[in-house]
């Protein structure tokens, strides 16, 4: 208990501190006044040549950037920790408790043909979303509002379905970009910073500064170039010989490396992401609740920490919500590495022979590293596991979700209740450990309804606490990921979505 | 005269074009027969079985395999090779400019590593086992026996991060200047003349000397012609269709087979944009990029077989 204590606090500690050096530094670089000037390029992975401009097929890494270099949101997150920011919407307040949304729009805020930001452009750009055959990651969100409706030119009200206090927050998806009403030919019309003035997808996106930008006091540099870059050792070399001036995700071995060049940076994204061993809950014998906690217990974290990220992550608590979230239970217990606890629960279980654990490629090399190592940390505890690599074809349409142990992976979402909701409360069918617990999905509720922010953490606390006792998912850990940046580059601020939250472009400047 | 050779061009064209259905067909059948659907790998986490159904309806998954194949055809017959799953453009305004792209490369390189390799390796066969055969034959050997993504790590380390005399990534900016485009090409097309030399400059020597080792070559030296002569007028001739071969067969790989240069030094080509397709299952888009590789090669292939025959009076004119 004590052990499991200062886990906790010490977690909460490096959160904080984490959270408060980013936090002071870009005001006091913002002391000094920005430089204008100069091209800026970004090395991002994850571009395909099927790339639109269309945001409801926002859907990978270098669109995500796409949409925070091109367009806006209503609402943004930045930070380490992931907080909410005013985006298009400059506030917003709730009636009838949480039901009941009312957005106020900037009034300066123009899009890149000339036409001013009205409510109805506001309007238009959520309803895609849910249009007939949109395939938008968003949708879940846009499918809670019940109406919306224009309050003169610039406000919108939106009434949700249900309470939820966590609505502003999902409005930050990089998908839920603002485009102007009507539009039906996607050119990357938007009222972000900068203006697309080539578009060749899988390769290449080249802009230039927007020069009737709502910010008046952001977009510093000229032209931004974003440049998809899909091959890990082709960023490194790109950052390395100065071609690029921030690149998103190193491997973790070539930091090392990097960290002595006087030219780079090396800074760090807090994301939610994160890559985990699916125990499903409706399977034997995994349906097995001691099992599952001895096989949780079986796993040392601060050993794969150190092993597979290179000591560069944040220790996961068997839920989806990293420690450095506003809404993250520190009140939980923290799982830590315990063979003998665990030799105990796999005996009281009842089951005995190897169990299969099956892993893949498709969910990234780091997966099956940690598979492996997991392996040798259950032996201890006297449990064996059998990590049997599947091909990545195929991997998500016949071994995610349905093998009964295998490996899963997650992009951050949102809003901690997104990800909770999408993959842990019950029906929900992109619930990959069949877990369903009527317990987890009222906190849920209660957490989303609550008006109070003390209330909903404490609601949210408890659905946590529930996930870490008895759900299916083990999460060891959430990576951070490196990104080099070219040591001119200031104004830089590290988020929990890559490039500095999506909008790197508009804040850096060169000096 | 041109009758013959006509009638070859005809029968190897025809040729040809049973290859290419052939590869259409195979290449329409092994997309088939992935694991997974189009529709489950675009939409990948997020689909649920609605957006699925949607999907498959939308994409014309739903007909079966031979009628989508008959409709393709009859579609490129008519020019057309279809919309991409996954970007919803049109397969031939995806395939242009890679192709393009992809050809800029194979030429730059051809250009330079096909007149050295050859005269590298003629000079070899002319100096025989002499201290310039060997070294020729040693620094080529080790060349080629390195694979080709580390040559051109190497290269970027030299070149691009120590000096910063050229690009690591050769992305073809719209408003690059000439110079700058020049610039990105020297990496890759240094390293693709690295693996293409070796092997032409040895099939080089090889044909040159095989010829050399012939009745009338000795003929020639007996009646007191300089070596050089020999070589480069009773020779050279003879060992050209081989030559040819090899020639074209090289910018066949470099057009092809470059994949992995494409992906370390990310310049968008058709073998990236291939390798894209496949991992999205977009199967016009791979349709379309087997169609374009195979009708390279086979185009190609026809060319060294017509310019062989062209330039070799006895397969001209066979004796019955």
């Amino acid at each position: 208990m004590i052990r499991s204590d200062s886990f906790t606090r010490r977690a909460l500690l490096r959160g904080t501190g984490i959270a408060a050096i980013a936090s002071a530094m870009p005001y006091r670089l913002l002391a000094q006044t920005p430089n204008r000037g100069g091209d800026l390029a970004i090395a991002i992975n994850g571009a395909s040549s099927g790339d639109t401009l269309d945001p409801r097929s926002f859907n990978s890494p270098f669109m995500a950037v796409v949409g925070g270099t091109v367009f806006n949101t209503l609402v943004e997150t930045a930070g380490a920790d992931g907080a909410t920011r005013p985006g298009l919407a400059l506030s917003w307040s709730e009636t009838e408790s949480g039901k009941v949304w009312r957005f106020d729009l900037s009034q300066d805020a123009v899009f890149h043909d000339g036409r001013k930001l009205t409510s109805a452009d506001v309007i238009y750009s959520l309803m895609l979303h849910v249009a007939e055959g949109s395939r938008s990651n968003s949708r879940p969100i846009i499918n809670s509002i019940e109406t919306i409706a224009a309050d003169g030119d610039n406000a919108v009200v939106i009434t949700l379905k249900g309470p939820n206090y966590f609505f502003p927050a999902a409005l930050s998806n990089y998908s839920l970009a603002i485009v102007p009403d009507g539009t039906t030919t996607f050119d990357g019309i938007g009222t972000g910073p900068y203006r697309v003035t080539r578009f060749a997808p899988g390769e290449v996106l080249e802009t230039e500064r927007f020069d009737g930008y709502f910010r008046k006091d952001r977009a510093f540099v000229d032209k931004v170039s974003l440049l998809g870059v899909n091959d890990a050792a082709a960023r490194v070399s790109a950052i390395q010989s100065g071609q690029v001036q921030i690149s998103s995700t190193l491997d973790a071995r070539s930091v090392a490396l990097l960290q002595s060049l006087p030219n780079l940076k090396i800074s760090y994204m807090t994301g939610a992401g994160f890559a985990g061993f699916n125990m499903m809950v409706d399977k034997p014998p995994f349906d097995n609740v001691k099992l599952r906690q001895a096989l949780k217990l079986a796993v040392d974290r601060e050993d794969m920490i150190q092993r597979i990220f290179a000591g560069q992550a944040r220790l996961g608590n068997d839920t989806p919500i990293p420690p450095n979230s506003t809404d993250f239970a520190a009140s939980v217990e923290q799982t830590v590495y315990d063979p003998d606890r665990a030799r105990a629960l796999y005996a009281e279980s009842g089951h005995s022979g190897p169990l299969v654990l099956q892993t893949s490629d498709a969910v990234g090399s780091e997966a099956v590293d940690m598979a492996t190592l997991f392996a040798e940390h259950a032996a201890k505890a006297g449990i064996t596991i059998e990590v049997k690599r599947e091909p990545a074809d195929g991997y998500w349409s016949n071994v995610w979700a349905k093998a009964p142990f295998h490996a899963t992976l997650w992009g951050a979402r949102p809003t901690s209740d997104l990800i909770m909701t999408l993959a842990y409360t019950t029906g929900s069918p992109a619930n990959d450990t069949a877990f369903a617990d009527p317990e987890f999905d009222a906190a849920l509720a209660t957490a989303r309804g609550s008006s109070s922010e003390e209330e909903r953490k404490a609601a949210m606390a408890e659905a946590q606490r529930f996930l870490h006792e008895r759900g299916g998912v083990i999460i060891p850990a959430f990576a951070n990921l490196a990104e080099g940046l070219a040591a001119n580059l200031n104004g830089y601020e590290a988020g929990t979505l890559l490039v500095g939250s999506t909008r790197a472009a508009e804040n850096v400047w060169f000096g | 005269m041109a009758h013959p050779l006509l009638s070859f061009a005809m029968r190897r064209g025809g040729s040809g074009l049973v290859s290419l259905l052939l590869v259409s067909l195979l290449v329409f059948v092994g997309t088939a027969l992935l694991p997974g659907d189009a529709a489950q790998s675009i939409l990948g986490q997020n689909a649920t079985p609605e957006t699925l159904a949607a999907l498959r309806q939308q994409l014309g998954l739903n007909e079966p395999l031979p009628v989508r194949y008959w409709n393709w055809l009859v579609g490129l017959a008519q020019g057309d090779m279809g919309t991409s799953f996954s970007s919803g453009r049109a397969v031939a305004d995806l395939l242009w400019p890679r192709l393009r792209a992809s050809m800029t490369l194979a030429l730059a390189a051809a250009v330079i590593a096909l007149p050295l390799a050859i005269s590298l390796g003629i000079l070899s066969a002319l100096k025989r086992d002499s201290f310039l055969d060997r070294a020729i034959s040693f620094l080529s050997m080790w060349l080629v026996s390195i694979p080709a993504f580390l040559t051109g790590y190497i290269l970027i380390n030299i070149f691009a991060i120590r000096l910063g005399w050229f690009p690591s990534l050769s992305i073809s900016h719209g408003s690059a200047s000439f110079m700058d485009w020049i610039n990105a090409l020297v990496l890759p097309v240094t390293t693709l003349v690295f693996v293409t030399i070796a092997h032409t400059m040895r099939l080089t020597r090889t044909a040159v000397l095989s010829v050399m080792a012939s009745d009338y070559i000795l003929m020639a030296e007996i009646k007191g012609l300089s070596p050089r002569r020999v070589t480069l007028t009773h020779a050279l001739p003879n060992a050209l269709s081989p030559i040819l071969s090899i020639s074209m067969l090289t910018v066949a790989y470099l057009m092809v087979g470059v994949v992995v240069i494409e992906t370390v030094f990310n310049y968008a080509g058709l073998g990236k944009l291939m390798v894209d397709a496949v991992s999205y299952r977009d199967l016009p888009l791979v349709q379309g990029c087997a169609v374009v590789f195979s009708l390279v090669f086979v185009s190609l292939n026809f060319a060294a077989d017509f310019l062989s025959v062209l330039v070799n009076p006895r397969l001209r004119e066979p004796k019955e």
